[in-house]
């Protein structure tokens, strides 16, 4: 009787040993115990400043910067120079996720808002005075329009886009 | 989420949105892509490494993702990115292992990995030739052959997780499965290790 485990094996066989070989389980709690160690904070945020020399140095700065602006009255968190921050905001307790898009961008990388709670999604964009078209987003593809927008003006594709006028007295900041 | 993450394609708009929120500073938004390629890293790792550090590795690797994210590039696909970093964390491992007093050996072939109605039909001899003849081949073998041939990613993918030229990558692949036939089929290894 031919020894099995001796015998040569054709490609066809390495191909198939090699494609099954090992399969590992992904243990039932894994994505869990990632989690947990992420939202605990275990791992610094994305874009977290690395602690090297010139990150310390920087990180030194902004605080003596931030410092002199609270004494002397400035926000704790200026706009850019021409721009003032302009918050959006949707209540939408079953969404799993908003973003917005908008001529801001020239309708380019959607902003996600941020949850609040109690179905409340807001984000703050720095915005130069003008007017905006701008929609809402949810769960990454239903697309809507601000339910309470200054205005709105057709999309060309049968629904409407909502306006917003940087500027304007009911402008949000 | 509603609905399953797990074996959708890869780089698309909801994706893109995950990291987006990421990015902006909820953390959530990395459960779905945890979801969506634990699988995939546990794959990479599992055939690289000791058994017993996979789940640590695989922890490691995404860990490792969400921490810098924002060095990841839109031009690639965020599973070769991650293919990248589980490939980095595989050769610290190999690098720390060394230093270690005792080495610990590849594992056999375990129970605890899942066996499919084809690894039933090959029978569980090739599964154990095949981890005993990687064991001979070097890392850089190991590595070529499990992005090319187990994780079945096309060399232009496999070149860039591993930093090479897709030239370079096809040239390597040959010889490391040549290398393993030879091994298989009883003719040993030969030829430098990479």
């Amino acid at each position: 009787m031919a020894d099995e485990t001796d015998r040569s094996l054709s490609e066809g066989e390495i191909d198939a040993a090699l494609r099954h070989w090992r399969q590992p389980r992904v243990a039932d709690d894994f994505v869990d115990r990632v989690m947990a160690r992420i939202e605990a904070g275990e791992q610094r945020r994305p874009r977290g400043a690395l602690m090297r020399p010139w990150a310390i140095a920087a990180g030194v700065a902004i605080v003596v910067l931030a410092a002199a602006l609270l004494l002397h009255g400035g926000a704790a968190r200026p706009a850019p120079a021409g721009t003032r921050f302009v918050r959006f905001s949707l209540t939408m307790p079953q969404a799993e996720q908003v973003a917005v898009a908008g001529s801001f961008n020239g309708w380019g990388r959607r902003i996600a808002l941020h949850a609040r709670g109690h179905g409340l999604w807001t984000v703050r964009i720095p915005l130069r005075a003008g007017q905006y078209s701008y929609v809402f987003v949810v769960n990454g593809h239903q697309v809507m329009p601000d339910p309470h927008a200054e205005g709105y003006r057709p999309d060309g594709f049968g629904g409407r886009n909502s306006v917003i006028i940087v500027g304007s007295p009911r402008m949000t900041a | 989420m509603t609905e399953p993450v797990e074996g959708q394609d890869h780089g698309d708009e909801q994706e893109r949105a995950w990291i987006a929120r990421c990015r902006a500073g909820d953390r959530t938004a990395f459960r779905p892509l945890v979801t969506r390629y634990a699988r995939m890293v546990h794959g990479v790792i599992a055939r690289l490494v000791p058994e017993a550090d996979v789940d640590d590795l695989a922890q490691q690797t995404f860990l490792a993702a969400f921490e810098h994210l924002d060095q990841y590039r839109e031009a690639s696909r965020f599973s070769t990115w991650l293919c990248q970093i589980a490939v980095n964390k595989a050769r610290d491992e190999h690098r720390a292992a060394r230093r270690r007093p005792e080495l610990r050996g590849d594992e056999d072939y375990d129970e605890r990995y899942e066996e499919g109605p084809e690894d039933q039909a090959l029978g569980r001899e090739h599964g154990q030739r095949i981890i005993a003849a990687l064991a001979q081949l070097g890392a850089g073998d190991r590595e070529l052959l499990v992005l090319k041939y187990v994780m079945e990613e096309g060399f232009e993918t496999v070149a860039e997780i591993l930093g090479t030229s897709v030239g370079a990558a096809k040239v390597r692949a040959l010889r490391a499965r040549e290398r393993l036939r030879r091994i298989l089929n009883g003719g040993g290894a030969y030829g430098g290790r990479d």
